[in-house]
């Protein structure tokens, strides 16, 4: 029992508060705790929603959508391009039906359907 | 057996240069007899790993202390499940599972493809024998589970709490099953770029071996996800941790990889693009585990942190630069033989697919990397949470989402105007009616709105889909509904199967979409007193606390809260929520105090209670109501047996490329023809 009561102590006046004060954050009722990714705040680590979003901070949040837009722009300009390379060349002639009996047909159309 | 492990996985690093020497040699050379040594060196590799492996589970399940290895992640006390699994729970172990996993792969892959891929074989077996060696050089010599300590001492440390959890028995393993998977592909791809050999064979050996990684990812991430929620007690199941974000990005540019082959297939298109995302598929994989094992970024997955980062990082650099030239060098030999004929066609909506993956693959790993370049550029490193990841890929999830039901409603090569209005009306008035009737219930969340507003479009398209495919089958073959059901997808087990997939992606963005209602409240309560909470869809609880309680068992000491849970008063139940303690055989604590959840799960809402902690008989607790999350298992589940019905074998059958059409007439209109 003595014992038990060391760990409860250890757990509650050590360890268990750092742990829980990271996971739970200090906030009260209805907030998301802070993250277990977000490491631990020393001198030089500071998260970014705690600083302006304004110089190379402001980078974090736009290059993701300036990338995207920029490959949606280019997506589209190489895409109309093909499109515009193709109703430009010549369109080929349909190929010449090959000639078939009314029994042959008759036979690759049901081939045909035992198929699907 | 131990003694045999040891010296099992030396053998194999020799076994392992030797096929890759003799495989690439026997293909320049065109030398048979070199080919099929280095295939047998490549078996013989396997059967070593698998001894060395052997080795070490018996020198862990025999508490082998003398194993320096064995000492730091078990102790005596601990349940045999998690003495098993301590091979993979600590750096050196995970080293050597890797190797375990890859060259059982590889002896598999290299076997199969020796006769449907003759030319291919030899390049793809030097390739993953090269992949193997380096695994099992960093075992030896980085990271050996056989590295003996000066002394043996009388009980190990144990494993770290966290990791003694019933998710962790499968999580990890179906992890590596999926980042290993990748590394098949990209050596069948370094074997077309070598050979020039970029036909049909190739494709389908890298698809097949590409829908085993992501199905493997899928699961590992949702087991990920299951773990994470049970186990860390922050009462989510998604922060962002950079361990986590690197297992998402190989599964998000693999998925645009499984878009953009049907492209290929069926058009002879974006050859260029789905050599590169491959090659990234596995680059991503490796660069993963060198950034996260390099102890560069912070992580709860602090155990997996060690000098072999920088190993990684070697081979990520010298494996890019090697793809690099290969393409740069190959390009011609990679032109598409079909151009697109219209923006409005599948192909074009597959592309937009892609991009968006592949942006959302990239923000993922900005966000991930912004603490190494803040720090380069301004001497101070910002960490970047989930705030950050939400603002960024919401908006690109969404857009995928969209995406998902656009695709499969419009036609190959090009849509007429009719065939869209033909398409569209069913899956856009089911969007609308879902975002109409959620907005007159009150629902006021701009994101969730959207994203369920999107949900039932995609839902509506895969009910479409399968509504027309059923019915045609009906009518042609008459069949009962089941009947029509059942063969429609195993006849069809890629497209339906997919379908299927993308059925799991709208409940799982249904159930993302349900975090924007939870609450959490932190609440004391002392023996016999109780609180009233009220949840997001209006009922009311009422918990009753039944007072502390601590327990020893057999390796822990636990401390538990029980909660009497009433709903609208209507008794639902004892909660019980744990602090655990765990100590050695010498009942020396070890490790922080972790946290077992007390979790009720029901279709709509999870109710999730933390013991905090615990103050002059006073529980400090967190309790949260979390909509949907058991959608979220469900979404991943579904995700995974859509994967195993498109990957499920089936004989492939002769089939024209739609781009050439055989017109087939009797003789006599023939004759009659202008």
């Amino acid at each position: 029992m003595m014992r038990r009561c060391e760990f409860l102590m250890h757990a509650a006046a050590g360890g268990a508060a750092v742990v829980v004060a990271r996971k739970l954050g200090a906030q009260q009722d209805t907030t998301r705790p802070t993250t277990l990714s977000q490491e631990p705040a020393s001198s030089n680590t500071s998260n970014l929603f705690d600083m302006r979003r304004s110089g190379f901070n402001i980078l974090g949040y736009l290059v993701p959508f300036v990338a995207l837009g920029a490959g949606a722009v280019a997506l589209t300009v190489v895409l109309r391009r093909m499109v515009r390379s193709h109703t430009r060349a010549d369109v080929a002639l349909p190929p010449d039906p090959v000639p078939a009996t009314d029994a042959e047909l008759a036979r690759l159309q049901a081939a045909i359907r035992k198929d699907d | 057996m131990i003694l045999v492990g040891e010296l099992s996985l030396w053998v194999a690093l020799l076994m392992a240069a030797w096929a890759a020497v003799t495989s690439f040699a026997g293909g320049t050379l065109g030398r048979e007899d070199l080919i099929a040594s280095g295939r047998r060196g490549l078996y013989a590799t396997t059967f070593m790993v698998i001894l060395a492996s052997v080795g070490l589970w018996t020198a862990l399940l025999t508490h082998d202390f003398s194993l320096e290895y064995v000492a730091s992640h078990t102790s005596a006390n601990m349940p045999s499940i998690y003495v098993f699994t301590a091979f993979w729970g600590g750096q050196a172990g995970s080293m050597l599972f890797w190797a375990l996993i890859l060259s059982g792969y590889s002896s598999i892959a290299v076997w199969s493809a020796r006769e449907k891929a003759r030319e291919l074989a030899p390049y793809a077996c030097g390739t993953l024998a090269l992949i193997l060696l380096f695994c099992i050089a960093i075992t030896c010599f980085k990271a050996n589970p056989y590295d003996r300590l000066a002394f043996v001492p009388a009980d190990g440390k144990g494993m770290n709490p966290q990791l003694q959890n019933p998710g962790m028995v499968i999580h990890p393993p179906s992890l590596y099953l999926g980042y290993v998977a990748t590394a098949i592909p990209f050596a069948f791809a370094v074997a077309a770029l070598i050979t020039r050999q970029l036909d049909a064979t190739w494709l389908r050996i890298v698809r097949r071996w590409s829908l085993i990684s992501w199905f493997f990812l899928t699961v590992g991430i949702t087991l990920g996800m299951w773990w994470a929620y049970v186990e860390l007690g922050w009462s989510g199941y998604w922060a962002w941790d950079s361990v986590k974000n690197t297992s998402l990005l190989p599964w998000l540019t693999g998925t645009a990889f499984l878009h953009s082959i049907m492209l290929q297939e069926k058009r002879g298109m974006l050859r260029k693009w789905n050599v590169v995302l491959v090659v990234t598929t596995f680059l991503l994989a490796i660069f993963g585990t060198s950034i996260t094992r390099s102890g560069v970024l912070g992580s709860v997955h602090s155990f997996a942190q060690s000098p072999v980062g920088t190993w990684f990082a070697t081979f990520f650099f010298a494996a890019t630069g090697l793809t690099i030239y290969l393409v740069a060098t190959r390009l011609r030999d990679l032109e598409s033989t079909a151009v697109l004929e219209s923006m409005v066609s599948r192909e074009a909506a597959f592309l937009y697919n892609n991009l968006v993956l592949v942006g959302i693959a990239f923000s993922v790993l900005w966000g991930t990397l912004f603490p190494i370049l803040s720090e380069w550029v301004r001497g101070s490193k910002i960490t970047v949470g989930p705030p950050f990841f939400n603002t960024v890929t919401v908006p690109l999830g969404l857009l995928l989402l969209a995406l998902t039901g656009i695709g499969p409603l419009i036609a190959w090569r090009k849509a007429s105007t009719s065939n869209l209005k033909r398409q569209f009306i069913f899956p856009v008035s089911a969007g609308v009616v879902t975002g109409v009737v959620l907005l007159a219930l009150g629902m006021r969340n701009f994101h969730a709105l959207v994203a369920y507003t999107l949900a039932g479009f995609v839902a509506g398209t895969i009910a479409q889909e399968f509504y027309k495919g059923i019915g045609a089958r009906r009518t042609l073959h008459g069949e009962s509904l089941l009947l029509a059901v059942v063969r429609l997808v195993t006849r069809n087990r890629r497209r339906y199967g997919g379908y299927i997939v993308h059925a799991g992606i709208v409940i799982l963005f249904s159930a993302f979409a349900g975090l924007a209602f939870s609450k959490d409240h932190d609440v004391s309560l002392r023996a016999g007193e109780s609180k009233e909470l009220t949840d997001p869809l209006g009922h009311r609880w009422r918990f009753v606390s039944q007072g502390i309680s601590t327990a020893e068992t057999l390796n822990r000491f636990e401390t538990t809260i029980g909660l009497e849970v009433f709903r609208d008063d209507v008794r639902q139940g004892i909660l019980a929520s744990e602090k655990r303690q765990y100590f050695d055989s010498n009942k020396q604590p070890q490790f922080e105090p972790s946290t077992e959840v007390g979790i009720r799960t029901s279709a709509m809402l999870d109710l999730y209670v933390v013991l905090a902690d615990v103050r002059d008989d006073t529980a400090e607790l967190r309790i949260s109501f979390n909509p949907l999350v058991v959608w979220v298992w469900i979404g991943g589940m579904v995700m995974a047996i859509g994967g195993l019905i498109v990957m499920w074998p089936q004989a492939e059958r002769r089939r024209a490329p739609s781009g050439y059409v055989t017109i087939l007439a009797p003789s006599h209109e023939l004759v009659s023809a202008p």
